[in-house]
């Protein structure tokens, strides 16, 4: 028996450093790895998961066909590389490179996953999207105002007298995250929540702002204006550091409690108490969530309640920041999030983009040349980007789609050939983290099943195939060799000599440019050197008031029910969800409704339902839960589309005021009974 | 004393099931057939409820009455670690144990036919290192060690209270959060009678569609002593066929509850500590020493039967001791003693003893159904009658026909009887932690 330190590679806060158990060549286990400090007593369910997901038998091994019955049939790595360089060549030849379209998403992070880019920079170019489905509009809002996006070391979260959790549910997303919130209510702290939800977090708090969706800028202005009111400012912070406090404080007079109040459906004596905990406890540490943001105003929403820790200079100090994400883990990126989500920041070759937020549309509409051929890899955009039938149509409007994965996903279904992805513990590479400080190595643990091919090997594979030049082949793209991507990691490492290779086998590593307590010297890297309440760039770079402010979301008259679609404690995004460890927990995809909400419609609990829009319907049973805000309805992030219903059959591919973003939340609908 | 023990904090635990996931990857349990579960209080969320979980697998107690129950000698305590220890070559899959212990520990797999268990992870905790699922917690918020556990740890209201020594210690929700404080000004007041309607039907682990070889059993233990009783007495004839095809018909109706059949003679190794033991070895000499009452014809080994199956109907009663019952009474009509008593009565022909029993069967009846209808239960009015119909028929039947044939008044007894027994396992069930934490007002 071995045991190896790992650290999970899953597009999630936690990123845990893990220890995986292997007999026989097999993972027959996943054990906590104290080394890390934020993740001591190990991981969630999901990695624990990893031991039925590692050897799972609907796990694909070899490359795949699709027959003219739609069925998929094995096939040789030969047959399947030939056939992709056919097609690659004539698309090239016939129409240009840029009529391939190379989409790559979050699936498993890693810095191996630049050798992707590099081959598509070396076939010439190929388009490639912009934005992000994730957190772009918060990282923008806090880009804008502070300059960069980091924040104290998640153990720090004890020190905080007061936790506002805004929008987040971390006993579900980000489950350590549970253990300082703990500590710091046992040493007396204030525990808020605001969220239109009851989750397992709000349980914890002392109170729960049940607000209504999406008007959340709404309650920070009312609260901003009743903590200068009553003068709970820290007038030194503000001074010293803070750009356009006097035309914040203007702004914020019409959100007076009785407004904001009607607004977002709390009484005005709760607003009061909830500014008076927010200006007199100190320290206090704001924690906006992802969710909050995937409205259309989510970069001005975001922008709103950032002031809220401005004005209470609850900012660089021990227990109060603005704990949005941690960006100081990933020192090996040129450009970081949000700006490397922006068009036109890349490589030439990539600069046409189209949005992933509109990608099925765009994918429609888009013209010399249109796209003939669909690369994906760790994505499945046909379950997780918005307005699924319009991606769909526009899949199969291609003449032929390569899909890397392991699980026949949404997206897999739709390949004319499918090639084996490598799981996370058949290559070594290099991760960071956006909640935790650490600098992580994934370790290659087992050889790869089946004929299972790194990525990095299949690019290497293809590049020889097309006739890539040699010299260009061995500078971009390492051979599929263990020794070989050991040295194109040490290549990244080469910069950091408190970072090497043996260290990251051993466990977690921290940068030595990691600061426990970020702008605590009160540096903003933004235009003006200060935080910027009044950004100007806000107003040149997205046409925006350049002061934050609520803007109302669009008044609804076909479909009364607002549809979010939170992400559940037993998926990332869509993976996972297939593995029979977590199916017995949630077996299939439930709608959660307000009983009253129901009852108007003569629907019983666990009864199914037809949920429908615009954009689709679907057959989904209903389960009552007097913990929503009638009017809400919830489908969580992640089912597959193949199994009944998802939630971006029903999401309007649409973007965020700022960052790119994708506004899932802006989603109305309707049920009735079958 | 200090034991090993679990160590649950409800103020940690958000209900993520790492905890069960852990559990059945170290041990490759069934799916679906988890050795330890979170169960949820208030699931539905109303909003003047706290929502909270508790994480239990089998506690280890000192009392434990899987181990005293068993009837096979299948469980044993690890004297070093004090895990409670299910042999599977010793189970007979009789399921008691599920019946006996009050947090649902001990599972019934359909595939082996077998019991299995929590064993504390006895392999693990030798070596030193944590239980998988306290190892699989990502919070902290199970835990294991030395503790001093005593009574004060195990008053959490939602945590079954049994008085049985479990070997965890639980620490309940913080005062601040037991009532929730939720802000909204759209919320609508839901009653608790309401949302008992929102709630999904909660399965009964005695349900009557798997219990009614049960039935047929207990009656038919009933029927087979109250007849050789009067047999003894020289009241009724007992010829051999007819009573030995009976006989092997009631053995076949327990063999029909038991996974493993070739094992059946294991019922018997728990005299000392369990009533189906008892039950079985009583009833099983009683077949033996009346069969050889028959053939020999001699009145001592009838006497001695006689006490067997005495002895048997006090078994068969005790066996149900625990079962909770939705009518607070002591006893119950459907008792297989009284039963005994009233088919006795009528074969002797004695007509005090009619009355008395008649008298107290009724009134028994009629307080529980009583019971229910207070307590806003279905008490099924219409099976009510009939059950009563078929006590009191035969009762008028004695003053105004006595020449009537036996055989009819003892099949209408006996229906009544069925209607009965049956109505005791359909009014019964087993508490489990899940039906504790379900909703507390």
């Amino acid at each position: 028996m071995k045991l190896i330190s790992s650290a999970c590679p899953r597009n999630c806060y936690s990123t845990c450093s893990i220890k995986v158990r292997v007999e026989n060549n097999i993972v027959t286990g996943i054990e906590p790895h104290t080394e890390n400090l934020a993740t001591p007593e190990g991981p969630c369910i999901k990695g624990l998961a990893y031991v039925e997901r590692a050897n799972s038998k609907d796990r694909i091994l070899y490359p795949q066909k699709r027959m003219a019955d739609g069925k998929y049939k094995r096939i040789s790595w030969d047959e399947a590389l030939d056939t992709i360089t056919d097609q690659l060549k004539n698309c090239k030849d016939k129409f240009g490179p840029h009529s391939v379209l190379y989409f790559a998403s979050s699936g498993m992070s890693g810095l191996l996953n630049g050798v992707s880019t590099s081959f598509w920079k070396m076939f010439g170019g190929a388009t490639t999207t912009y934005g992000n489905l994730c957190w772009p509009a918060g990282l923008e809002a806090a880009r804008l105002t502070m300059g960069a996006n980091k924040h104290n070391a998640p153990w720090d979260l004890e020190h905080a007298k007061l936790i506002v959790l805004w929008g987040k549910n971390p006993a579900e997303t980000n489950i350590q995250e549970m253990m300082p919130i703990e500590k710091a209510q046992e040493k007396g702290a204030q525990f808020v929540v605001i969220d239109p939800r009851r989750t397992p977090s709000s349980e914890r708090a002392n109170s729960l702002f049940q607000v209504k969706s999406g008007t959340d800028a709404a309650l920070a202005l009312g609260l901003a204006r009743e903590i200068i009111k009553n003068d709970w400012i820290d007038h030194d912070f503000i001074a010293k550091n803070v750009l356009g406090f006097e035309q914040f404080k203007e702004r914020v007079k019409a959100y007076t409690t009785e407004k904001v109040s009607q607004i977002c459906r709390v009484s005005e004596a709760s607003i009061r108490d909830l500014a008076k905990q927010i200006g007199t406890i100190k320290p206090m540490t704001l924690i906006p969530g992802y969710g909050m943001q995937r409205y259309e105003n989510g970069g001005q929403t975001t922008r709103c309640l950032l002031a809220l820790s401005v004005i209470t200079g609850n900012i660089g100090k021990q227990g109060a920041c603005w704990h949005y994400a941690n960006l100081q883990s990933y020192v090996f990126d040129d450009l970081k999030e949000p700006e490397s989500y922006f068009p036109g920041c890349e490589h030439p070759s990539f600069r046409r983009k189209i949005s992933v937020a509109k990608l099925g549309e765009d994918l429609l509409n888009i013209v010399d040349p249109e796209i003939k051929m669909i690369w994906v890899e760790r994505g499945n955009p046909l379950a997780q980007n918005p307005d699924t039938l319009a991606i769909r149509k526009a899949f199969r409007k291609a003449d032929f789609r390569v899909v890397v994965e392991q699980f026949m996903t949404d997206t897999a279904y739709e390949a004319d050939i499918i090639l084996p992805a490598k799981n996370m513990f058949e290559q070594s590479d290099i991760i960071g983290s956006y909640w935790n400080p650490y600098v992580q190595l994934k370790q290659k643990v087992l050889e790869p099943a089946g004929e299972v091919k790194p990525e990095t090997e299949i690019y290497y594979l293809l590049a020889k195939r097309l006739g890539m030049d040699e010299a260009e082949i061995s500078k971009q793209i390492p051979e599929p060799t263990d020794q070989a991507i050991e040295k194109y990691l040490e290549a990244f490492l080469d910069k950091f000599p408190e970072l090497s290779l043996a260290d990251l086998k051993k466990g977690p590593q921290l940068a030595n440019s990691f600061e426990e307590i970020p702008f605590a010297d009160h540096k903003f890297p933004t235009a003006s050197g200060k935080i910027e309440l009044y950004s100007e760039q806000a107003n040149t770079l997205w046409g925006i008031d350049p002061l934050p402010d609520y803007v109302p979301l669009p008044e609804q008259k076909d479909f009364p029910l607002q549809l979010i679609s939170p992400n559940s404690k037993n998926r990332i995004h869509s993976q996972f969800g297939n593995l029979e460890v977590i199916k017995q927990f949630e077996p299939e995809a439930y709608l959660f409704v307000h009983p009253l909400d129901a009852e108007a419609k003569g629907i019983a609990n666990m009864e199914p339902v037809e949920l429908y829009n615009h954009k689709g319907r679907a057959e989904v049973k209903v389960q009552f839960d007097l913990g929503l805000r009638q009017g809400n309805v919830v489908l969580t992030n992640g089912h597959w589309a193949i199994n009944g219903a998802a939630p971006n059959l029903f999401t309007e591919g649409r973007e965020t005021d700022i960052g790119h973003g994708t506004a899932f939340h802006n989603t109305w609908v309707d049920i009735k009974k079958l | 004393m200090k034991k090993n023990s679990f160590i649950f904090n409800t103020n940690k635990c958000v209900g993520c099931m790492a905890c069960v996931a852990g559990c059945s990857i170290e041990n490759s349990t069934s799916l679906g057939l988890n050795w330890r579960e979170v169960n949820c209080h208030n699931k539905i969320k109303h909003p003047s409820l706290p929502v909270f979980h508790f994480s239990l697998a089998c506690n280890h107690c000192e009392d434990a009455p899987c181990m005293k129950n068993c009837p096979a000698l299948a469980y044993t305590r690890d004297k070093e670690t004090g895990a409670i220890i299910h042999h599977a070559e010793a189970c007979i899959g009789c399921k008691y144990c599920t019946w006996a212990c009050p947090y649902d520990a001990p599972k019934f797999n359909p595939s082996t036919k077998i019991i299995e268990k929590c064993n504390f992870c006895v392999d693990r905790i030798s070596d030193g290192k944590r239980p998988a699922c306290v190892e699989a917690c990502p919070l902290g918020a199970l835990s294991f060690g030395q503790e001093e556990v005593n009574e004060e740890n195990h008053l959490t209201p939602g945590f079954v209270n049994r008085g049985i020594k479990p070997s965890i210690q639980l620490i309940p929700l913080r005062e601040e959060h037991a009532k929730p404080q939720i802000e909204n000004t759209d919320a609508v007041e839901i009653d608790i009678e309401k949302l008992e309607s929102y709630l999904p039907k909660l399965k009964s682990k005695i349900a009557l569609d798997k219990e009614w070889t049960l039935v047929l059993f207990t009656l038919a233990v009933a029927g087979l002593v109250s007849w050789q009783t009067a047999f003894l007495f020289g009241k009724m004839e007992m010829p051999l066929i007819p009573f030995a095809i009976i006989s092997v018909l009631a053995i076949a109706l327990t063999s029909l509850h038991i996974g493993k059949k070739l094992r059946m003679w294991r019922f018997i190794l728990n005299l000392k500590g369990s009533w189906l033991s008892r039950e079985i070895f009583s009833f099983s000499a009683f077949l033996g020493l009346t069969g050889l009452q028959i053939i020999s014809e001699n009145q001592m080994i009838g006497y001695a039967a006689m006490v067997f199956g005495i002895f048997s109907l006090i078994s068969v009663d005790q066996v149900y001791k625990f079962l909770k019952r939705k009518d607070p009474l002591p006893l119950h009509s459907g008792m297989v003693s009284l039963t005994a008593i009233l088919l006795f009565a009528w074969i002797a022909d004695s007509t005090l003893l009619i009355e008395l029993i008649v008298l107290t069967k009724a009134s028994l009846y009629v307080w529980r159904k009583q019971s229910l209808r207070k307590q806003k239960l279905s008490y099924l009015p219409w099976v009510s009658a009939l059950r009563l119909l078929a006590l009191f028929v035969p009762f008028a039947l004695h003053y105004i026909h006595p020449q009537l044939d036996l055989g009819i008044v003892i099949a209408i007894l006996f229906l009544g009887e069925i209607i009965d027994r049956s109505e005791f396992y359909h009014e019964s069930d087993i508490i489990t932690p899940e039906k504790e934490l379900r909703i507390i007002n």
